[in-house]
């Protein structure tokens, strides 16, 4: 999750994405970031990451915690 | 005072507003099929719908579905015979059963966007919930089995 902003979405080398959301084409900012969290099924259909996060102070609080980790 | 619609009713709900909706529904609303598994929204054992979103009832709060609708496993369908029940049964799957209710619930938003889903397509959206028995399988076979017979 390190430098995950402003990368594109389904590049790390790697990690399991489902094929939806390698091709997403999405790049992660505070606001693709809320609003995937919000409803990621209506986002990015197929997604395997379907943790829906209604409260808006918690997906605030998500993405701040994001924005703080640089990538390594 | 919290107004949301769960399983078709309206209701009028008194409690804290940053009470877990999964207290509410079991607790204040006595509908138990929903589950605590885990607490912090990793299991998938508390798997409702929220607006028809898969959405973890142990870390949503009941002001967040304020005028919004709340569809748990006593809602799926009218008299319990929504395909995926019947395929649930015909396949045997539960084997504790904890877990079913939120797999259930899941696989219900897969075949809501993806009538006809492939086989990857259901790992993928079943990825998150959690079954400790393992009847991984048996859950596949029967999404399969609903999708077939519609």
């Amino acid at each position: 999750m390190s430098g995950l902003i402003g990368r594109p979405a389904g590049t790390v080398e790697g990690a399991t994405y489902s094929n939806a959301m390698r091709s997403s084409g999405i790049t992660w900012d505070s606001q693709t970031l809320d609003t995937f969290l919000t409803a990621p099924g209506r986002m990015v259909g197929g997604t395997r990451m379907t943790v829906a996060i209604p409260n808006a102070t918690q997906r605030a609080a998500i993405i701040q915690y994001l924005e703080s980790q640089p990538a390594d | 005072m919290t107004t949301f619609t769960i399983n078709g009713r309206v209701v009028d709900m008194a409690a804290e507003p940053d009470t877990p909706l999964l207290w509410v529904i079991r607790e204040h609303l006595k509908l138990t099929g929903t589950k605590f598994g885990c607490g912090i929204a990793q299991c998938g054992a508390c798997t409702v719908h929220v607006d028809g979103e898969p959405t973890r009832s142990c870390q949503t709060f009941l002001e967040d579905v304020a005028g919004r609708e709340v569809t748990t496993i006593e809602g799926l369908s009218p008299d319990a015979n929504h395909p995926l029940q019947r395929a649930w049964i015909a396949e045997q799957v539960p084997q504790c059963g904890y877990c079913q209710s939120g797999q259930i619930m899941q696989a219900a938003a897969l075949l809501a966007a993806t009538p006809n889903p492939t086989r990857d397509q259901i790992i993928d959206h079943m990825d998150g919930n959690i079954c400790r028995c393992g009847t991984y399988v048996r859950i596949i076979s029967a999404i399969q089995r609903a999708a077939q017979e519609g």
